[in-house]
């Protein structure tokens, strides 16, 4: 066995013979591989696959896909939601009437600005209100919460909020400037856990420092709601 | 005639758009890279092939969530490298270290090089899973330590650590095979 000195080589790199020797066996293995005829086909099948799989609206986050299994613990905030039942058709008739929501219940939540992620040139801050819609009961019941989701940021041009309910699409669900640095959107969502992230200027991504967050294994931070579920 | 080459952020952007199509040019573009990397560190070409395909499908779905996307290469690697020590992990338990190298031709210079390989492959396997990760990344892939950082989440000083122990113990292991 050769024992390399620490005199050898600066610090704990490779010495220079080593590194040397690693190189060459570098050169040895870094032929062209590739893996059998077909395999386009085959991730172009899975992805396929995939999203047969997945439910109507939900494309999973970075999170999920990325094999976390993040703890759910829903906030204060939003155990305070509203329920709504709906009958199929008025889904068409709440999508169109946001303008008319009463919102209930208001709870405003303040974190420190320290807890923002990537926040270029503005604070963030965040209120949320769970909101609902009154809309008549019908003998099929399908229950949907209007949750609206606002962020300050007095520094931002635009922000639209992705999520697993809109495909993580940045231009599906912009939020409006209620009034200077204010941006608000409502939106209806299902009962369950909902994970969603703000973009800001269409390319920052931001988590809601106002809810549980989650960061997959990029340090991609996303946030997460759960309604209906009591 | 010109090619052009899009970037892989305007491929990136049509896949977000819709396009499925747009992903397989992505596919073709970081495959073979991707699967050598995958084949040295796993040991066999079925493992390396799931892994790979594994990699990419959930590339694609969290497509939306990658933020620089010019560089989507080094996004993928850290997908692939999470992967494959998933795989490693679930796999440690079978004997199957070796890659299963199939000379195509039956000249004796090719069956040398070939045997050289295999014994490289051989000492390979015998260092611990992030030694072999490290040495594939700076010494095959030639990548620099701030990008080997970025892709494995450890950090430069634990990296160089790693090595060169590494390097040290695959000299031991060939001195003699390859000078």
């Amino acid at each position: 066995m050769r024992i390399h000195s620490n005199m050898e080589h600066d610090g704990d790199e490779p010495s220079r013979e080593d590194a040397e020797f690693a190189r060459q066996l570098g050169s040895i293995l870094r032929t062209a591989e590739s893996p059998r005829l077909g395999f386009d086909e085959r991730v172009r099948a899975a992805i396929q696959d995939a999203q047969r799989s997945q439910t109507p609206q939900a494309a999973p986050s970075a999170a999920t896909v990325l094999g976390l299994r993040p703890r759910v613990t829903p906030i204060a905030a939003w155990r305070r939601r509203r329920s709504v039942t709906l009958p199929p058709a008025a889904w068409g008739a709440l999508a169109a009437g946001f303008a008319a929501i009463v919102s209930l219940g208001t709870l405003s939540i303040a974190r420190r600005a320290s807890m923002m992620p990537q926040a270029p040139g503005g604070t963030y801050g965040v209120q949320a209100q769970p909101a609902r819609q009154a809309v008549a009961a019908a003998p099929s019941h399908d229950t949907v919460y209007v949750v609206r989701f606002v962020l300050t940021d007095a520094s931002a041009r635009t922000v639209s909020l992705v999520g697993d309910f809109n495909a993580w699409a940045k231009r599906a669900t912009p939020l409006v400037a209620v009034k200077p640095g204010v941006w608000s959107a409502q939106v209806a969502l299902p009962a369950g856990r909902h994970e969603y992230a703000f973009v800001v200027d269409g390319k920052h991504w931001v988590a809601d420092p106002a809810s549980e967050r989650l960061a997959d294994d990029f340090d991609t931070p996303s946030s997460i709601v759960t309604v209906g579920t009591d | 005639m010109e090619v052009v080459v899009p970037p892989d952020a305007e491929i990136i952007a049509s896949v977000v758009n819709g396009d499925i199509d747009a992903f397989t040019v992505l596919v073709q573009r970081y495959r073979d890279l991707c699967f050598r990397f995958a084949l040295r560190i796993l040991g066999n070409r079925d493992d390396a092939e799931e892994a790979l395909q594994d990699a990419f499908v959930r590339a694609y779905r969290a497509l939306p969530a990658c933020r620089d996307r010019a560089r989507f290469g080094a996004w993928l690697y850290q997908i692939l490298v999470n992967e494959c020590r998933t795989r490693a992990t679930r796999t440690a338990r079978r004997d199957r270290h070796l890659v299963d190298v199939t000379p195509d031709v039956a000249d004796p210079a090719s069956h040398e090089d070939s045997a050289v390989s295999e014994e490289i492959e051989y000492a390979l396997a015998q260092l611990v899973p992030e030694q072999r990760e490290v040495f594939l990344l700076r010494y095959v892939e030639e990548l620099g330590y701030d990008e080997i950082a970025e892709i494995t989440g450890v950090g430069v000083s634990a990296l160089k650590m790693r090595a060169k122990r590494g390097c040290e113990r695959l000299r031991e292991l060939l001195e003699g095979v390859v000078r």
